[in-house]
C-alpha cells in the first residue's frame, strides 16, 4: 500500500516536472524582455546587468531553464557569491569556502509587475478560488444526482424529457455567458430584491480600510459556475443507473423482495458511482485550477484572475508559479480520486 | 429525424453559409467590418442613419472575399439623403454595423475551429494509430505525452502557446488542436488494437502489403464512424475554447471580429441598458455550440459508438 502511494507520488512528480521543463521552455522561448518588463523602459544599463547577471538570463536557454529548476528544487549546491542567495528562505546544511550545500523553500522569483514573491502572491489567492470551487461543486454534485436519479426512475417520463433538454442546453452554455446571464438577472434586473453585487471578490477591503469576508460574493460565481457541471453530473448519472437497474442483479434482488432503500444502498450506489465520480473529479479540478472565464466577469480575485493578469502582463515568474500551481493541483485530485475508486467500489484494487 | 437535430443541422447551415457568404452580404464592406462613425455609437437595433457622402463599393472579386481594404471617413448628417443605412442590430461602441461584425466573426470563429479540429484530427490519428499498430516503443511515448496532455488543464497550454508565439490564427489553432488531440490519440489506439487482430488484416499482412497500407487501407477506413464522432464533439468544444480564449482577450486581436470578441465588447452593455444587444452574440455563440453537441450525440446514437468507458 505504501509503496503504491510512493509509487503513484514519483508518477505526479515526474508528470509535474516534465511538464514544467515543456512550459519552461515556451515561456523562456517567448520574445519577451524580463527586464523591460520588470524595471520599465527607462533604467540604467548597470541595474539591468545585475539583474541578467543574478538570474543568468544573458546565458542560452538551456541555461536559464536548468537555472530556473535549481530555483525550484529545495536541495541546492550553490556558489557563496550567487546572487540569488539573498532572496532565498534558506537553512545551511554544509558551508565550504566557495560553495555550500542548502536545504530552501521552492523558490518562484519575484513577480515583474509589483515586485513580491511570486509564490506569496498565489498563496494569497488561492482560498478565494478554494471556496469558490468547493462550494460551487457541492451544489452541483446535489443538485446532479438528484435530477440524473429522478431522470433514471421516471425513464421516458415528461420529467425526463425536460431534465434532459435541461441538460444539453447548460451543457453548452460556457462559463462566460452563464455569469453575463447570472449578473443580467439577479444583479441587475433584480438586483434591487436580491441586493448582490454586480463584482466583488470573498474578501473585500472596507471603508476603514480592512479586509472582511463577504460571503454574499460568493452567491453569484457559484450558481454561474456550477450550471455546467450540474449538467454532467445529472447526464452521467442517468446513464449509469439506466445501466444498472436494467442489470440482471437488480431484478433477481427485487424477486427476493428486497427493499427500495436497501436496493439503492446496496445495489445501486456501489455499482453505478464510478463513472459519476470520474465526472465529479475532473470538474473539480477544473474548477480547481481556476475557473479563469467566471473570475475574470466577476473580478474575483481568485488563482484564476491572477493567472489571466499575469499572462496579460507577460508577467512570467508568476505565470510560471500559477502553472506549477495548478499542474499539482490537478494530480493531487487525480490522487484522491484513485483512493475513491477503491473504496466505493470493492472490486477495484486500489494497488495494482 | 427528431426536430432538435433538424434544427440544429438548419442552424449550422445557416451560419455555415452565411460565413462562407461573407462580405457579399453584409451592409458595411471594409475589411474586418471595421468603419467607425463614433457619433453613431450605441444605437438600438433598426435605428435607421443617413450619411453625407457616398460610401465606395468594392470593384475586384478580392474585395468581395476579404473586405475592402481602403477606410473612408464617413460624416453623419441629420437630414435624409441618398446614403442612409439600417443597422439591424444596432451598434457597438466605435458606431460599426454589429450584425456585419456578427457575421465576419462567425466566419473567423468557424475557420480556427475547423483547422483545430482538422489539426487535432491529423496527429491524433497517426500518433494513435502507430502506438496502437506498433506498440513497444511507439506505445510507450504516445500514452506519456497523452498523460501529460490529460494532466494539463486544457486552457493553459493554449495560454502559454498564444503568448509566446504571438496571438495570430496559426498559434490560435495550434493551441486549441493541441489542447484536443489526446482524446482521438486515445480513441484512435482503442480502436486500431482491436482491429489490429482481424482476419482481414492478417489476410492482408499475407498478401504482403506494408504496414502504412494496411493502417491507411485497411483500418482506418473501418475506424472513421467514431473518429469522425470524437471530431463533431471536439468542434463543440474548439468554438467553446476559441470564443473563450478571445472573450479574455488573448484570441485573435482588434480589430479582427470573432464571437467571442464581439461578446467581449458587448457583454458591458447590460449595464447601460441594452440587453438585447449584449445578449445576442452570447446567444448565436451558445445556439452554436448546442448544434454542433446535438448532432455530435446523434452521430454518437447511430452508430452506438461508446466514447466514455
Amino acid at each position: 500500500m505504501i509503496w503504491f502511494i510512493l509509487k503513484k507520488l514519483t508518477h505526479g512528480l515526474g508528470s509535474i516536472i516534465l511538464i514544467i521543463l515543456v512550459l519552461s521552455f515556451i515561456l523562456f522561448y517567448a520574445p519577451i524582455d524580463p527586464v523591460r518588463m520588470s524595471f520599465g523602459q527607462r533604467s540604467d544599463e548597470e541595474t539591468i546587468n545585475l539583474f541578467k547577471q543574478k538570474y543568468y538570463l544573458d546565458k542560452s536557454l538551456g541555461i536559464q531553464i536548468f537555472h530556473f529548476f535549481e530555483d525550484l528544487s529545495p536541495l541546492q549546491w550553490v556558489k557563496n557569491n550567487d546572487l540569488r542567495l539573498e532572496d532565498y528562505k534558506k537553512q545551511f546544511i554544509f558551508k565550504g569556502e566557495f560553495s555550500s550545500l542548502i536545504i530552501k523553500k521552492p523558490y518562484f522569483r519575484k513577480s515583474f509587475a509589483n515586485g513580491r514573491p511570486a509564490w506569496d502572491l498565489l498563496i494569497e489567492a488561492f482560498p478565494s478560488t478554494l471556496v469558490l470551487a468547493i462550494s460551487s461543486i457541492l451544489i452541483a454534485i446535489i443538485l446532479g444526482l438528484c435530477l440524473g436519479f429522478i431522470a433514471s426512475i421516471h425513464v421516458n417520463s415528461i420529467w425526463d424529457r425536460l431534465i434532459l433538454a435541461f441538460c444539453s442546453i447548460s451543457y453548452s452554455i460556457p462559463s462566460y455567458v452563464s455569469s453575463l446571464l447570472v449578473v443580467v438577472f439577479f444583479a441587475y434586473w433584480l438586483g434591487d430584491y436580491t441586493g448582490l453585487p454586480i463584482q466583488g471578490s470573498l474578501y473585500e477591503f472596507n471603508d476603514e480600510g480592512d479586509l472582511r469576508l463577504e460571503l454574499k460574493n460568493l452567491i453569484l460565481p457559484v450558481v454561474a459556475l456550477g450550471i455546467r457541471p450540474v449538467s454532467m453530473i445529472a447526464q452521467m448519472t442517468r446513464v449509469s443507473c439506466l445501466d444498472v437497474l436494467s442489470s440482471d442483479f437488480i431484478r433477481t434482488a427485487r424477486s427476493k423482495g428486497i427493499t427500495n432503500i436497501r436496493l439503492v444502498q446496496k445495489h445501486l450506489i456501489p455499482n453505478c458511482i464510478n463513472p459519476i465520480l470520474t465526472t465529479i473529479s475532473s470538474w473539480f479540478a477544473s474548477l480547481l485550477a481556476g475557473s479563469f472565464f467566471v473570475e475574470f466577469v466577476f473580478n474575483y480575485k481568485g488563482l484564476g484572475l491572477l493567472t489571466i493578469t499575469s499572462l496579460n502582463q507577460f508577467d512570467i515568474p508568476l505565470i510560471m508559479a500559477c502553472c506549477v500551481m495548478i499542474v499539482i493541483l490537478f494530480v493531487i485530485v487525480n490522487l484522491i480520486t484513485d483512493f475513491l475508486y477503491s473504496f466505493f467500489d470493492p472490486r477495484i484494487k486500489f494497488y495494482d | 429525424m427528431k426536430t432538435s437535430i433538424f434544427l440544429a443541422k438548419a442552424y449550422l447551415m445557416i451560419c455555415i453559409i452565411v460565413s462562407f457568404l461573407g462580405y457579399l452580404i453584409t451592409v458595411d464592406k471594409t475589411k474586418y467590418c471595421n468603419t467607425q462613425v463614433l457619433e453613431n455609437s450605441f444605437l438600438d437595433p433598426f435605428s435607421k442613419s443617413c450619411f453625407e457622402n457616398i460610401r465606395k463599393q468594392p470593384k475586384k472579386l478580392k474585395d468581395y472575399i476579404f473586405g475592402m481594404e481602403e477606410y473612408e471617413k464617413q460624416y453623419k448628417s441629420d437630414s435624409p439623403t441618398s446614403n442612409c443605412k439600417i443597422y439591424l442590430l444596432g451598434t457597438d461602441r466605435y458606431g460599426r454595423d454589429l450584425l456585419s461584425r456578427l457575421i465576419i466573426g462567425m466566419r473567423y470563429t468557424l475557420l480556427v475551429s475547423l483547422l483545430s479540429v482538422v489539426f487535432a484530427c491529423l496527429i491524433g490519428v497517426i500518433l494513435g494509430s502507430l502506438s496502437g499498430y506498433f506498440g513497444k516503443l511507439y506505445e510507450l511515448v504516445v500514452t506519456f505525452f497523452v498523460n501529460i496532455f490529460w494532466t494539463l488543464p486544457t486552457i493553459l497550454l493554449a495560454f502559454v502557446i498564444l503568448i509566446s508565439f504571438g496571438r495570430n490564427i496559426s498559434s490560435l489553432f495550434i493551441a486549441i488542436g493541441l489542447s484536443l488531440w489526446a482524446d482521438i490519440a486515445r480513441l484512435v489506439r482503442a480502436q486500431v488494437l482491436s482491429f489490429k487482430e482481424q482476419n482481414f488484416v492478417s489476410s492482408a499482412k499475407a498478401m504482403g502489403f506494408s504496414d502504412i497500407r494496411i493502417i491507411f487501407s485497411q483500418i482506418l477506413p473501418n475506424i472513421a464512424g467514431p473518429i469522425m464522432v470524437q471530431a463533431s464533439g471536439n468542434f463543440a468544444l474548439a468554438v467553446l475554447l476559441e470564443s473563450g480564449l478571445s472573450f479574455l482577450g488573448m484570441g485573435l486581436q482588434a480589430p479582427v471580429p470573432t464571437l467571442g470578441n464581439i461578446l467581449q465588447d458587448q457583454y458591458t452593455q447590460v449595464f447601460n441598458g441594452q440587453i438585447l444587444q449584449s445578449l445576442i452574440p452570447a446567444i448565436v455563440l451558445v445556439l452554436l455550440i448546442l448544434s454542433f453537441q446535438l448532432i455530435a450525440n446523434d452521430y454518437r446514437d447511430r452508430l452506438d459508438v461508446k466514447l466514455y468507458h
